[in-house]
């Protein structure tokens, strides 16, 4: 899955140890294959290595079926590993070798719901309690309660029983159960995908400040590429069962390590081209593609041999479109505005240049009609360069 | 970060204790599926083989005597006749209904919820001897009574006989008919509520009229689930034993049921063998009838199951509601309190008679049930008693064996799943033949015993207890105690702080049901008591062979009435039961 060595930026691939204060969930190779029905063999959790840190929240981002949750529920103990090794708080919770199981409610853990996961014939306060109290809480548990209420923002729901509740008061509810035997890691299974966008964002900030208050450490799987973004201190994107990067959002974003991870996470316009050889300037390079030759930048280029296949990623942001007499210069081409979807904040374009059709977001200062012919121009800097095949 | 405190340390003890409390638990089950499993196989296994091996040589003799009955075709014809029949027109009176009451406005909720269980409310010993006393074409009550005013009326069409006969062909179909409605209405109406109605909304936007979307949509949706549900409702009515021989006696029809109690009870020296042949007709019927409604049912395309709850707008009837209300009134009346209310006045009478007179009342029978000492005293209590420690083995069992089977995934559990259900596809005549057969002579000697029966009844309502605590179980989300765990309770916490306070409505319902069920039993009762181990069912049986008929209205009251209790009571529990219930 990983592209070769000359396309990859030394030092980024994932690491298992982090070099911050402390580690909290320390896990190890963890493998983990089922079996389907068919009886076919699937690896659900192929070799995975993760290190988390006190009040630190990893994100597991990947599209349904990669993983994610598989490994989150081995963590819980919900799931068994097949081989490897998982710490949590510096205790060891599984460990294939030693033969170390231990059971979820011996686990430093707390849990978050996709489905709430909330007891229908408890009230809101009584789910907290009995979570208070399953952890071994047994002084001021009413006051415990009712400050994970309130922190929740639900301190008038307390005598109210899940299905008189909101889907949005519900995921209080569920994230007050979790926090309030102020656990030292918490796992989020997806815990936002239910309710409506309004109250998704509302929640994801508040989660956040949560976070920072609380200083958990954080699992949390989504396939929401904007919401592990927002919410990651580091990130881990997972394809069948591995991690194929794991680093801060940002670094992901601009350098993703594959054309996969280029694609999964943000937007882009995913390029056929062959390296041309009549350049002589180390630095850059020259690529054949539909629309006319394209000049790159971006770094890690050298053992690319020539009239190689390769993929080019745009992000359709770092394209620009210039209105009115054409420049000239590198990386600079005419096109016609096909489709115009206005976005509020900002404009999806739809140009075509030749054959090619190209994404291209622009802000919404300046509005252009279907039909304008433009310029369109790209930093050879922000070209990412990626071998041809795989992923 | 005090919550640390309260997590155990984790050492490799906790997580080996935690795995022998686990394997406890599995053992336990697995004890429990193998004894089932034995109880089961055997007593079938042990007929076959005494019925074709003859001091250990094979012999075709049993068969030899059957296919040689000059009575066999006329047997299997007039089993066929009933038991086809029956169905169809109970399938379309709870397709009438069904309609009815998803459809229309002349839907009434409770009605939706009460049918269902109108065959518990009132047992079909209870219901085939109350229809007996009503429609009886001498002394029955509702000839009786219209003659009484038909003459007062100065009419005289009929003197001493009529204008009902339940003893005949279409008497034996009216009840067999009342007794089946709630079986077919149960799956008609599900497939109803299952189909999604903005399938026939769209249509009706799409601009075809009410009969079109009936006729092209609606109609085609459900028609695999009806067909399906035709052969569910044969095979109900194929074990049946009940109507045929209280009803089918009097109409001089003898269907296999009977025929097979009959062979083994009745004649003497017993022609076991024989009883044990037809029975096979039985299993083999029972057979090919899951087999077709499984061809039928696989076409599932048919059925979508919307996600949303969306109430489907009602089609307006006018004036027609009330009609069809009238209707639905009608079949539960004739179905409960009518029968109920003529078996308790002819326990009234010291006998039963076509005249009447205010003289002739008395409570000594009913009283007879409860003081002195006789045997139908004796039978109703060994019934109750049997209800209770049967219901309640049986509950415990089912659910300890659809835990195992749900938190064990492998070849053995799904043995022991398909296992727990097997006995409702077997006849409940087979398997009370194959105990007395295998169970009454050495080395189990259980003969006369209440053992016996209770053997018995678990095997055969085993299928009724799985469901409804797997159905249950499976209604409790696995997150929900999966969020349990996670948030640090035990195994056993969770189960007795989540698991069984979400399970109380199912396990009482399994509990109601399989009590009413082993009350009103009369297959195994009858094969299986003795005067020595009597229950109601026997005693039913041996009073209605000796025809003395106001103790046999009297037990048969008695048995309407402790089931229409504990069912009412139930309903209102699980209803009342969590605020806002229901696993999301």
């Amino acid at each position: 899955m990983f592209g070769p060595a000359s396309v990859t930026t030394p030092g980024k691939t994932a690491s298992a140890k982090e070099d911050a204060d402390g580690v909290m969930v320390q896990v190890w190779n963890l493998k983990k294959g089922f079996r389907r029905l068919g009886g076919e063999y699937v690896t659900a959790v192929n070799d995975v290595n993760l290190s988390i840190s006190p009040g630190k929240l990893v994100v597991l981002l990947g599209p349904s079926g990669c993983g994610k949750t598989t490994l989150l529920r081995c963590i819980a103990g919900l799931e068994h590993p097949d081989a490897g090794r998982i710490e949590i708080n510096g205790k060891c919770v599984f460990d294939s070798y030693e033969g170390i199981r231990l059971a979820p409610e011996h686990r430093a853990v707390s849990m978050m719901f996709q489905s709430y996961a909330l007891w229908p014939h408890m009230t809101a306060y009584k789910n907290v309690e009995y979570a208070a109290r399953s952890r071994g809480f047994s002084k001021d548990v009413d006051a415990r309660v009712t400050k994970a209420l309130r922190q929740v923002g639900i301190p008038q729901l307390g005598d109210q029983y899940p299905s008189q509740m909101s889907g949005g008061q519900q995921q209080r509810v569920a994230l007050a159960r979790s926090l309030a035997v102020e656990p030292p890691v918490v796992l989020f299974d997806e815990p936002l995908s239910n309710v409506d966008a309004k109250v998704r964002d509302q929640l994801r900030q508040e989660l956040v400040a949560m976070q920072r208050a609380v200083r958990f450490a954080g699992v949390y799987v989504t396939h929401d590429q904007l919401e592990a973004m927002q919410l990651a201190d580091r990130m881990a994107v997972m394809d069948n069962g591995s991690i194929l990067q794991l680093d801060t959002p940002i670094e992901i974003y601009r350098n993703p390590i594959s054309r996969y991870v280029a694609c999964f996470v943000g937007q882009a316009n995913d390029l056929e081209a062959t390296v041309q050889t009549t350049n002589f300037d180390p630095s850059e390079l020259v690529l054949d593609t539909s629309f006319g030759p394209l000049v790159t930048t971006g770094g890690r280029l050298s053992g690319v041999a020539a009239k190689s296949k390769v993929r080019v990623i745009l992000r359709p942001e770092d394209i620009k479109l210039i209105t009115g007499e054409a420049p000239s210069g590198r990386n600079v081409w005419r096109g016609t505005i096909q489709t115009v979807m206005f976005s509020g904040a900002h404009v999806e374009y739809r140009v075509r240049i030749g054959e090619q059709q190209l994404h291209v977001r622009s802000d919404a200062r300046e509005l252009l009609r279907e039909g304008d012919m433009v310029s369109v121009a790209v930093d050879p800097a922000l070209v990412y360069l990626f071998p041809d095949g795989g992923a | 970060m005090n919550a640390i405190a309260g997590v155990p340390q984790a050492d490799r003890r906790a997580g080996v204790l935690g795995f022998i409390k686990f394997r406890g638990f599995g053992i336990a089950s697995g004890i429990v599926a193998m004894a089932f499993i034995f109880f089961f196989a055997y007593p079938l296994g042990r007929m076959l083989y005494l019925a074709f091996f003859k001091g250990g040589n094979f012999t075709t003799q049993a068969f030899q005597k059957t296919l040689g009955d000059p009575d066999l075709g006329t047997l299997l014809l007039h089993t066929i006749a009933v038991t086809g029949i029956s169905s169809v027109v109970a399938m379309a009176i709870a397709t009438l209904l069904a309609w009815l009451n998803e459809r229309t406005d002349a839907s009434m909720g409770w009605v939706s919820r009460l049918l269902p269980l109108v065959p518990l409310m009132l047992p079909a010993i209870a219901l085939s001897t109350g229809w007996f006393f009503l429609g009886h074409e001498r002394a029955g009550l509702l000839n009786v009574g219209l003659r009484t005013l038909a003459g007062a009326l100065g009419l005289d069409w009929w003197a001493e006989t009529g204008p009902f006969n339940i003893g005949s062909w279409p008497g034996l179909i009216f009840v067999y008919t009342l007794y089946l409605v709630p079986f077919a209405y149960l799956l008609v109406a599900a497939a109803f509520r299952n189909f999604d109605s903005s399938l026939e909304e769209a249509s009706r936007v799409a601009g075809a009229g009410a009969w079109r979307t009936f006729r092209m949509v609606s109609a085609p949706g459900i028609l695999p689930a009806l067909a399906a549900s035709v052969f569910l409702v044969a095979v109900t009515a194929l074990s049946n034993f009940s109507i045929p021989v209280i009803i089918g006696t009097a109409a001089r029809v003898d269907v296999l049921s009977v025929h097979i109690v009959r062979l083994v009870r009745d004649a003497y020296p017993a022609r076991t063998d024989e009883a044990v042949v037809l029975s096979l007709f039985i299993v083999a019927a029972v057979a090919i009838l899951f087999w077709l409604q499984r061809l039928v049912s696989s076409r599932k395309r048919h059925v979508t199951i919307s996600g949303k709850g969306i109430y489907p707008s009602k089609i307006p009837l006018g004036y027609w509601k009330w009609a069809a209300r009238g209707l639905m009134f009608a079949y539960l009346a004739a179905a409960s309190v009518i029968p109920l209310l003529g078996l308790f006045f002819v326990s009234l009478q010291r006998f039963w008679s076509s005249t009447i007179t205010r003289q002739s009342f008395t409570l000594d029978v009913l009283l007879a049930l409860f003081v002195g000492e006789n045997l139908t005293k004796r039978a109703l209590q060994s019934s109750i008693f049997l209800g209770i420690v049967g219901a309640t083995l049986g509950i415990l069992m089912a659910t300890m064996l659809m835990l195992y089977v749900r938190q064990r995934p492998g070849f053995f559990a799904r043995v022991v799943d398909a296992s727990a259900k097997a006995p409702s596809a077997v006849s409940h005549t087979v398997i009370g033949l194959a105990m007395v057969i295998a169970l009454t002579g050495a080395p189990f000697h259980l003969a006369g015993t209440l053992t016996i029966l209770l053997l018995a009844y678990l095997v055969i309502y085993m299928p009724q207890a799985a469901i409804s605590t797997g159905s249950g179980l499976d209604q409790i989300g696995t997150e929900l105690l999966e969020a349990s765990a996670v948030a640090g309770a035990s195994q056993s916490r969770t189960f007795f702080r989540i698991t069984l306070p979400l399970m109380r409505p199912a396990l009482a319902a399994g509990w109601a049901l399989l009590f009413v069920m082993i009350v009103g039993d009369l297959t195994a009762s009858a094969l299986l008591a003795t005067n020595a181990n009597p229950v109601v069912g026997f005693v039913i049986y041996d009073i209605f062979n000796n025809a003395t008929y106001s103790s046999l209205a009297a037990i048969a009251c008695v048995v309407g009435a402790i089931s229409f209790t504990v069912v009412c009571t139930v309903l209102a529990f699980s209803r009342g039961g969590t605020p806002g219930g229901g696993s999301r």
